[in-house]
Parts: structure tokens; C-alpha cells; sequence
């Protein structure tokens, strides 16, 4: 028997976590678009530097020597959105428990509970969840676009080590 | 039974109750009486473990957990409910986190106060409000109901009302400590009153006990408060007294 998730269970009594879900999506979208547009024409753009224009031929030429812009340097805050939405959950938790105390103290039955941690899962759950999720899907997007820079990106053109420069950049910034 | 024993609270420096020690056996409907700031709310709030305290509140012998807890209900004038549910979503948020919820109660109680149970909680009136504060404390199945001036705003008959079915639906094994200012009101009802005044019980009787002295609780209350009879007469001769010389 297929069992339907209960949101109802992991957000506060009476709470419009419907809305909130979706904000939460609206901003996932955003994200992903943003991050995709500002990669691809940033990947778009140093693809197109690799190449001359032959002027006899019309053809497009791989210029000699020449190397591609580093992976960490295209990804460069095409990701941001991704961790800003995480940080963003933080203030949503503390709406949940700011909502306990608007036009009532329904935070006295939630302490009044059996269980302890009835409260703190009722206001943390989407929260914390949709930070992971953002977390993951960051990640996620930074593996795809890491496999479409390996994919589009002539073998002679690669520097080593692209995977590992995205996180010394990261370290030194 | 709920002991409370030298229970100490401080906000700031200020005391907000002075060492109460006091008992709640089963089956009594005990009146807690005092002025705003005696320290009514302070001691039920210490009592549920809202509030952080020195001493010891026990419950049937065990701290009061959330192993324990609940066994007490809680209505008050705060209110305590969901202001965007209502009362069968009430109905059944209770009835699946309090094992011994009463629904049965619970419908008697609403048909009797009239309450609508589909319009959500933020749209009845603050009397509407605080009847279906104490049917959610009536109804959640505890054996200590704590009331906390649970009728701020309702008229006479609301309350006479209300203490008609408190008395007729309560069992022998429930026990209400019912904060308030009504004390004649009340005085009908309760099995015993305490007096708490700046943060100390200053008094505490079974009705019986003034039945048998013939004393009422309103005497006693003013005795314990050290009430002046003559404050009125004297502050009104010297508003006067200084009146009629302005006049002069």
C-alpha cells in the first residue's frame, strides 16, 4: 500500500505551510535558472575565446596553445543562491517559533506535549529539510556542470587538477 | 497530588514568589486568590515547568516531566489554543497527542457553550475565546485542571454558567486550582482557598473550616490582606475635607 507523506505532521498546528512549500520551490527554480544562465554564458564565452575565425575558410579554428578558463573560475557565485537559500531556512525556523506566540500562546500546549520534541520537529522539519535539500541540490547542479565543462571542452584544452581548484578557490576566498 | 515545596522565583531581583509551599490533592476545587502581581500566574507557570525555579514541585510523588505531564491541563487567559485551527482540528491535535483526551466531553462541552466548530479560532470573540480554552483543559483527559483567570471578559452568566458545568462534569479524581479575583463568585464552588499575596501563601482554609467559624471567604481574605474598612471613609472625609477649604 502506497503511504502519502503527512506535511501537515512536521510544520506548526494550523501553520499555512503550503504557501511556504511553495516559496520554497519558487526560490529552487530561481536558483537553478540563475546559476544556469550566469554558467552557461560564462561557459559559453570562454568556449567561444578557444576558437578563431578563418577568413578564407569561415571555419572555426582552435587557436594553438591555448587552455580553457578554469572550471572554478566559470562556477564563480553560479551556485550562491543555492547556500543563501539554506542560510534563509534559519529565519524561517525562527518564524515557527515566533508563530507559537501570534494571537496566542499555543507554545504552552506545544510544552504541555508528551512529546518533547513534538515542537522543535513541528518547527524545524521544513526548515531544515529544505536547507538540505538546497545543500544537495547545489552540489548536484556543481556536478552537472562540472560533467558539461569536462564534456564541451576540448582534451587539449584542459588544465589539470579542475575538480581540486574548486575547492582551494573556495578556501581562498 | 501536586507538593509544592519552598518554591523560590525571582524575575530579576524582584521576587516573584517567596518560598510557596502548598498541596493539591486529587478531587478538590481550590481557589487561588490574590492581586495583580500576588504571583498567581508565576506559581502555575512554575507548576508546568514554563518557568525556571528554586525548590521542588512534585507530582504524585515523580518532577514533572514530559513523562508526566500530561496529567495537568492548562487554560488561561493568554489563551493557549491555535488561533489558525479550529476546534475539531483541535479535537483532533488533542486526541492524537492525549491519550486520555475526552471527545465525548469535549462535544458535550461545545454544545453546550454553542461554540461554531469549523470557523478557525482568531474569528470568535475573546468570550468564545476563553470557553474554548477551558473545554480544551476540561477535555484533555488530566487530573489537575489549572486555571488561570480562564474568564477575563466574560460576563456574570457566562460565568455563573461555566461553574454550574465545572461542578456537574468534574469526577472525583480531578483536581482544580482555579486562579482568580471573583473570590464571592467563586466562594459557592470552591472546596478551599489560597491566599497569595507578594509572592507568599498568607492564607489558606477549606470552606468548611468558615462555615463552622461562620466566616466568609471574603472576610477572610480581607483579614489576611489586612484590609482597612475605614480606608475608603477617611480618604473620601480628606478629598472633601480639602474641597470644601479649596472652596473657602
Amino acid at each position: 500500500m502506497k503511504r502519502r507523506l503527512d506535511l501537515e505532521r512536521y510544520a506548526p498546528v494550523g501553520y499555512d505551510w503550503r504557501r511556504e512549500l511553495k516559496f520554497f520551490a519558487g526560490g529552487l527554480i530561481g536558483a537553478f535558472l540563475y546559476g544556469t544562465l550566469r554558467y552557461g554564458l560564462r561557459l559559453r564565452s570562454a568556449y567561444d575565446s578557444l576558437y578563431y575565425l578563418s577568413r578564407t575558410t569561415g571555419q572555426r579554428i582552435l587557436r594553438e596553445g591555448v587552455v580553457m578558463e578554469d572550471f572554478a573560475v566559470l562556477i564563480d557565485r553560479c551556485l550562491s543562491a543555492f547556500p543563501l537559500i539554506a542560510l534563509m531556512m534559519a529565519f524561517f525556523a525562527v518564524l515557527h517559533y515566533a508563530y507559537h506566540r501570534r494571537g496566542s500562546r499555543s507554545d504552552y500546549t506545544m510544552r504541555r506535549l508528551p512529546d518533547r520534541w513534538e515542537m522543535h520537529r513541528r518547527c524545524l522539519a521544513i526548515p531544515g529539510t529544505t536547507a538540505l535539500i538546497c545543500l544537495i541540490a547545489g552540489f548536484a547542479m556543481l556536478l552537472i556542470y562540472y560533467g558539461i565543462y569536462m564534456l564541451v571542452t576540448p582534451e587539449q584544452c584542459l588544465t589539470q587538477g579542475q575538480w581540486a581548484k574548486i575547492w582551494t578557490m573556495e578556501v581562498r576566498s | 497530588m501536586i507538593e509544592i515545596k519552598d518554591v523560590y522565583k525571582n524575575y530579576g531581583g524582584k521576587k516573584a514568589l517567596g518560598g510557596v509551599s502548598l498541596s493539591l490533592p486529587r478531587g478538590e476545587i481550590v481557589g487561588l486568590f490574590g492581586e495583580n502581581g500576588a504571583g498567581k500566574t508565576t506559581l502555575m507557570k512554575c507548576i508546568l515547568g514554563f518557568l525556571p525555579y528554586k525548590g521542588e514541585i512534585t507530582l504524585d510523588g515523580e518532577k514533572i516531566t514530559h513523562r508526566n505531564i500530561e496529567k495537568i491541563s492548562f487554560a488561561t487567559a493568554e489563551h493557549s489554543f491555535f488561533p489558525e485551527l479550529t476546534p475539531s482540528g483541535h479535537r483532533d491535535f488533542y486526541a492524537g497527542h492525549f491519550p486520555r483526551f475526552s471527545e465525548k466531553r469535549f462535544d458535550a462541552l461545545m454544545d453546550f457553550f454553542e461554540l461554531p466548530r469549523g470557523k478557525k479560532l482568531r474569528s470568535f470573540s475573546t468570550g468564545q475565546k476563553n470557553q474554548f480554552e477551558v473545554i480544551m483543559a476540561m477535555s484533555q483527559g488530566a487530573d489537575y485542571i489549572l486555571m488561570d483567570e480562564p474568564f477575563a471578559g466574560n460576563d456574570v452568566f457566562n460565568r455563573e454558567d461555566f461553574y454550574k458545568v465545572l461542578l456537574g462534569i468534574l469526577t472525583e479524581h480531578e483536581t482544580v486550582l482555579l486562579s482568580t479575583h471573583l473570590i464571592e463568585e467563586e466562594s459557592g464552588f470552591i472546596g478551599r482557598a489560597e491566599l497569595i499575596r507578594n509572592g507568599d501563601i498568607v492564607g489558606d482554609v477549606s470552606m468548611s473550616e468558615l462555615d463552622e467559624r461562620g466566616e466568609s471567604l471574603m472576610d477572610f481574605v480581607k483579614e489576611k490582606y489586612n484590609y482597612r474598612a475605614d480606608r475608603v471613609g477617611r480618604a473620601l472625609d480628606e478629598l472633601i475635607g480639602d474641597g470644601g477649604e479649596e472652596e473657602k
